[in-house]
């Protein structure tokens, strides 16, 4: 079979998400529920999910999650993981055997500490260590796939309709302070299990329902700053924007969205703020090849919050809800619904207008 | 008759819809698409939200939503009538050629794109509330009207109102200063023969939601035509 980066498919998605800003913890069943009205947004070819404050136990350690091709793959990772980490625990991800989930590869997850030894000969910090070997083993090591490799959240995702999925990752026996989920309709690259959503790099997750056509553009800007792009998939293109741009550069996530759902020139010049015009200018000015176009719906997961984004000229659906701590975000209202019968305050951000939503400060601590 | 949506997909409600005689009610709709799809002479009513593509290709009966509605309500329309009681999302009347849909709610991004009308036809979109951006993008044909109604301080219309518009016409019930219009339309104050266009869809309107005909007819509205039968002319080439 051909795989993500060897064939061009010319999608629809659903997408949810939902965030306690208590830091209430949720189980994971609450989020495969929601994406059952919105079946018929994907094709059984790609569903997943993405959960923060899973691992409280491991809260110390990166996550990471692979997908491997053979035993033989996993031992020759595993060495190299060897030389990087100490690795914390190692095991199989529980799944459940389903008649709609089939070829699954070897799924397994290691909860590692980097090195001190080689940060400090590396001259690197912690996450840009990990971030390295994770495009390191994705670009280098054929056969082995790092889909998650957070602290205290977990990326889980297969080929498949997205409520089967959640089911045979049995997520109902996760607890989550945010979940997103994502349901695909792959159009441009053949649905393999690493090109299902959300794309995650260190604690960022990113869920899309869209097609982007700055995808080329974008992919050769972020190569420039090691991001190796492997699937030809857009999302994982917009993960490592974010990740440039917030990890890396250090702006605000309102920031980060004004330079990847830039206003137009026409909407910048006629703003009255004169200070907001002028951040505008700048971030624009020198972020150009990360301005993303075409359509696209996006929920950016990350420690301690969502942020929701539209394109600029919002050619995807996205609604937004509330009700008491929950926040609730999807593609479709009845998702929402499925989630909270009785959510309340529910509005269409405009395009290019981010949803941010965070934990409180002082519930943080415990997620 | 009343339909029980809950473990029922798109198909098996919309197969129950085809076979009910008589006016029906779906309760527990959450989310199925293409409700009442090409449906003509019946009467059907939607409690919980109604998914999307919502009466698509209607031809003829009358569909009445008492929540919220989602994505490309009355998508290709072609008679009929569609009244929700909610907000909309997206694309409302996108092709739409005949038939009307009220709206007591807001509308999302590009409600009445690519509207048109079709010998007598003559296709009519009433929004209560505000409307986003793109309005009436690509209008060819019918009316459009955005009322404001509770919308505040909150403006009417987003962004880029009338892009490629080139037929039909928009009445927005506000004077529009602060709106930017596309170069190809004229936007000017409602007169009298205007307002007696509209009237009749907004007294339907007001009926179906309660409000006063004479006092959402006294706010001052604007009038938003294209420039000419041909706006596209020589640009590409001389057509």
């Amino acid at each position: 079979m051909k795989r993500e980066g060897q064939v061009r498919i010319p999608s629809g998605c659903a997408i949810a998400a939902v965030i306690s800003k208590d830091g209430n913890r949720m189980s994971g069943e609450i989020i495969y529920n929601a994406m059952k009205p919105m079946h018929d947004r994907s094709n059984g070819l790609g569903g997943g999910f993405a959960g923060y404050g899973i691992y409280p136990e491991h809260r110390d350690f990166y996550a990471l999650h692979l997908f491997f091709d053979s035993r033989a793959t996993r031992k020759d990772c595993e060495a190299f993981l060897k030389e990087r980490f100490e690795i914390v625990k190692s095991e199989l991800i529980p799944t459940r055997t389903i008649p709609a989930i089939t070829d699954a590869p070897i799924l397994w997850r290691y909860f590692v500490d980097p090195l001190k030894s080689l940060l400090a000969s590396r001259q690197v910090d912690e996450k840009e260590f990990v971030a390295e070997t994770v495009m390191k083993i994705n670009t280098e090591m054929h056969g082995a796939y790092v889909f998650s490799s957070g602290k205290n959240m977990g990326t889980f995702k297969a080929v498949g309709f997205p409520e089967d999925v959640g089911v045979f990752y049995r997520l109902e026996e996760y607890e989550g302070y945010s979940w997103t989920a994502h349901g695909r309709y792959p159009t441009n690259t053949p649905g393999w299990w690493g090109g299902a959503h959300p794309f995650s790099l260190l604690d960022w997750s990113v869920v899309h329902n869209g097609e982007i056509s700055s995808y080329d553009a974008n992919r050769r800007y972020l190569e420039m700053f090691g991001y190796q792009c492997n699937l030809q998939t857009d999302t994982e293109v917009i993960t490592y924007a974010m990740d440039y741009l917030l990890r890396v550069q250090g702006l605000t996530l309102g920031e980060a969205a004004s330079v990847i759902a830039a206003p137009f020139w026409s909407t910048i010049a006629a703003k009255t703020d004169a200070a907001d015009k002028e951040k505008h200018i700048f971030l624009r000015t020198v972020f150009p090849s990360l301005l993303i176009t075409g359509p696209f719906s996006i929920v950016l997961g990350f420690r301690g919050g969502l942020m929701a984004l539209n394109d600029r000229l919002k050619l995807r659906s996205m609604v937004v809800g509330e009700k008491d701590d929950k926040v609730f975000i999807a593609s479709e209202e009845a998702a929402i619904r499925a989630m909270e019968p009785d959510a309340e305050n529910l509005w269409s951000p405009a395009g290019g207008e981010p949803v941010i939503v965070k934990v409180k400060d002082g519930a943080l601590q415990w997620v | 008759m009343v339909i029980q949506a809950k473990q029922l997909d798109y198909k098996a409600l919309n197969e129950a819809l085809r076979k009910a005689e008589g006016p029906c009610t779906v309760t527990g709709c959450c989310g199925q698409r293409f409700l009442g799809a090409g449906m003509s002479g019946r009467e059907i009513c939607v409690d919980g939200i109604a998914g999307n593509a919502l009466g698509a290709y209607l031809n003829g009966a009358v569909i009445t939503v008492r929540a919220n509605a989602q994505d490309a309500v009355g998508d290709t329309m072609n008679d009929g009538k569609i009244i929700v009681h909610g907000n909309i999302g997206d694309a409302a009347g996108y092709a739409m050629r005949g038939g009307k849909i009220f709206i007591k709610g807001n509308a999302g991004y590009r409600a009445g794109i690519h509207m048109k009308a079709y010998q007598d036809k003559l296709p009519v979109m009433v929004i209560g509330g505000t409307a986003g951006s793109f309005l009436g993008e690509y209008q060819a044909g019918g009316v459009i009207a955005v009322l404001g109604l509770g919308a505040a301080h909150k403006a009417i219309v987003g962004n880029f109102p009338c892009t490629g518009m080139h037929g039909g016409k928009m009445f927005l019930r506000s004077d529009c200063k602060g709106v930017v219009f596309p170069s190809q339309v004229t936007a000017r104050p409602a007169e009298k023969s205007d307002l007696d266009e509209l009237a009749s869809y907004i007294s339907e309107f007001c009926a179906l939601f309660g409000y006063d005909a004479g006092e959402v007819l006294s706010a001052p509205f604007t009038v938003v035509t294209p420039d000419s039968k041909n706006p596209y002319k020589q640009m590409y080439v001389a057509n």
